[in-house]
């Protein structure tokens, strides 16, 4: 990935952050942003962000200078700013340090431009978010990528396969800068327990609501949307006043209302995901699109796409193909040497103990399977085609 | 003068890593280079018994970083090299009483007076491991050829890389080659293709590591055995040398078979 000096881009797969230095003036950080993505214009593809503010609380036509850098040389989309509590709590803590900062949040506040509604969870209707105007600030930034369609078993839009991914391996944030995967639809995602703070949400602002209030209705908890005030009681009832009234509004209009908007939302198997390097035992890879692995998936590795897998290498690992129930999902390896295959809701298990077939390790034999009449099969692959046939079956 | 941190790790436990630890040391230290092993195994200390020095422990790691001692005061001297030195683990502590910073400053400080510092990683992926890895330049890992060995091993590599320890090499411990003859041992090609790493070198099983162990000598003092063959071989890769991998035959000779089959035979290899 490239680099400059203000901005530093590391991740791999489905998750890269944006770090950009919070100590250089706003305009240098700026044109050090546009400067990256125009340079690497096309690695990314629609899809939301949202925006680690750091330390630093900026205006809001600052915010919006963000916001439109993004849009314009990527298409993605501002989800919300957020910072950690620390940050806001210093924001509002005394009068002289309110008064060093710009205060955007009152600003929006005051003009609730009712552009958007608050974010509401996919599937709960829940507001993600609470809190409104946020402080806004070029620095830390984090964008992650995540299955935007949740798959089973999953709430919402807070999705965790990059949380896994962290689980798996704590330190794979300051790794492997290099292999960045392309085309990746992006959603948001937080990362660790720091407060969220929504833009969106504060610009709804309804009119009851307090400035205040609203500007602490903090959610705490990233992975579940419950919102947690942090101040006083008071303003704590406000904010919550605020937030229910805000999670009915979507309702209300329910065409502009659902989040992410409907373009920044990627149709399931819109994009591929790939995989620069050998997906080793505990590493976890969830994509709602088709994966292509370039090199290895190792046994105790797991592959999850919502649409095809394709592994140009040997496939030993678990691979689960149309997570999202697309039967019609294929999974193709160079060595097809997996105990275990799903596709759709459907499992196989390898017919013959396997490892006996490792005579010829060095050889190559190109398999796909698939599904028919409820079991998989595979089958040596010739070409593709509409319809397979033949093989050995998988038994469920 | 600058020194380099190696750790030898590799997730599961018994495979041979304390062993395989003393061995690179004291080869290292055999070919004239001062070196340190560092125990990092604390709650489970035993690099110092395979080096025979368990009765000379004053103070140990934890000591040095606790700063109750000085790092010389720490440092034992081995009973045959006069430039290997082993800083022995707690064995009274736990692992969380350390952390990866006070021990990439102590290696830090040792690379300052010694050409290499081994590091001895416990087995597991926890905070012992992670302590380990820390202040490590290379990493070599050790595997034996069990595919439960191998899976660890293999998830170990996928957590070096992401702490930037890339590349690291592998030595396959144990191997017997009479069964990878037979097909009932994965063999080199096997454990290379699955885990695509560069190989550093392979040890056979040998009776003779396990009588040296137990004594407390190194087997690679020993010239006869060929587990200790193998182990210079691999301290003279780490250096720098070019040297082919060992060549494991089983034997061959009609007498040897039959020994075989008759159950008689101690060990079923030879080096060529």
């Amino acid at each position: 990935m490239p680099k400059t000096e203000t901005i530093q881009v590391l991740g791999r797969g489905t998750n890269v952050d944006f770090t950009i230095d919070d100590s250089v003036p706003f305009e240098l950080a700026e044109r050090s942003l546009r400067e990256y993505l125009m340079a690497c214009r096309g690695l990314y593809s629609r899809g939301t962000v949202s925006i680690n503010v750091g330390r630093r609380i900026l205006a809001p036509d600052q915010m919006s200078t963000i916001r439109g850098i993004l849009n314009q040389e990527t298409g993605l989309t501002v989800s919300r700013y957020w910072c950690s509590p620390d940050v806001l709590r210093k924001a509002l803590a005394g009068p002289e340090s309110r008064r060093a900062l710009p205060p955007p949040d009152l600003e929006y506040a005051r003009n609730p431009s009712p552009a958007r509604p608050p974010i509401v969870s996919a599937k709960a209707g829940t507001p993600l978010a609470q809190v409104p105007a946020a402080p806004e600030g070029d620095p830390a930034r984090h964008q992650e990528h995540s299955a935007p369609v949740p798959f089973p078993g999953r709430g919402g839009f807070q999705t965790r396969p990059v949380q896994q991914l962290s689980m798996v391996f704590p330190e794979l944030d300051q790794a492997q800068g290099d292999s960045l995967s392309v085309q990746i639809p992006i959603v948001v995602m937080e990362r660790d327990s720091g407060s969220a703070v929504d833009l969106e949400a504060g610009r709804e602002r309804p009119n009851g609501a307090s400035a205040e209030s609203a500007y602490w209705g903090v959610s705490q908890q990233s992975a579940m949307p419950a919102p947690e005030p942090l101040t006083g009681d008071e303003n704590g009832k406000e904010g919550k006043a605020a937030q229910s009234v805000k999670s009915e509004e979507p309702s209300a209009e329910p065409e502009d209302d659902a989040w992410p908007p409907a373009d920044a939302r990627p149709a399931p198997n819109d994009h591929a995901l790939l995989i620069k390097h050998t997906c080793r035992s505990g590493e976890v890879v969830k994509h709602t699109g088709d994966v292509v692995v370039y090199g290895d998936v190792n046994p105790g590795a797991e592959i999850v796409a919502g649409g095809d897998i394709v592994v140009l290498g040997a496939l030993r690992g678990m691979a689960h193909a149309g997570a999202e129930g697309n039967s019609k999902a294929t999974i193709f390896a160079l060595k097809l040497e997996s105990h275990r295959l799903q596709i759709g809701s459907h499992v196989g298990e390898a017919p013959r103990a396997a490892g006996k077939s490792k005579r010829n390790a060095r050889s190559v034999n190109p398999q796909i399977a698939y599904l028919r009449r409820r079991t998989i099969w595979v089958a040596p692959f010739t070409q593709r085609r509409e319809e397979y046939g033949g093989g050995t079956p998988y038994e469920g | 003068m600058k020194g380099k941190t190696i750790v030898i790790t590799s997730g599961k436990g018994g495979v041979g890593k304390t062993t395989t630890t003393a061995n690179i040391g004291a080869g290292l230290a055999l070919r004239g280079h001062r070196v340190v092993v560092l125990d990092t195994d604390i709650g489970l200390r035993n690099l110092d018994v395979v080096m025979g020095l368990e009765n000379r422990i004053v103070y140990d790691l934890v000591d040095v970083i606790e700063e109750r001692c000085k790092l010389s005061q720490s440092m034992i001297r081995d009973k045959h090299l006069p430039e290997l030195y082993l800083i022995p683990a707690a064995q009274t502590r736990d692992k969380n009483c350390i952390n990866s910073e006070q021990l990439t400053d102590l290696c830090r400080k040792l690379e300052q007076e010694f050409d290499y510092i081994i590091i001895d990683c416990p087995a597991g992926i926890e905070q012992g491991f992670r302590n380990a890895i820390g202040p490590a330049q290379e990493a070599i890992i050790v595997t034996t050829p069990e595919v439960s060995a191998l899976r660890d091993a293999d998830r170990v590599i996928g957590l070096l890389e992401a702490s930037e320890l890339h590349r690291p090499r592998l030595i396959i411990n144990r191997i017997r080659p009479g069964m990878v003859k037979r097909g009932d041992m994965l063999d080199k090609d096997d454990i290379v293709d699955l885990l695509a790493v560069d190989i550093l070198g392979m040890v056979p099983a040998d009776d003779r590591l396990i009588t040296a162990t137990n004594q407390g000598i190194p087997v690679i003092h020993d010239k006869k055995a060929p587990s200790g063959q193998a182990f210079s071989r691999i301290t003279a890769r780490i250096d720098g040398d070019d040297v082919p991998l060992m060549d494991l035959e089983p034997k061959g000779g009609l007498m040897d078979r039959v020994r075989y089959l008759m159950g008689i035979n101690r060990s079923e290899y030879t080096h060529a």
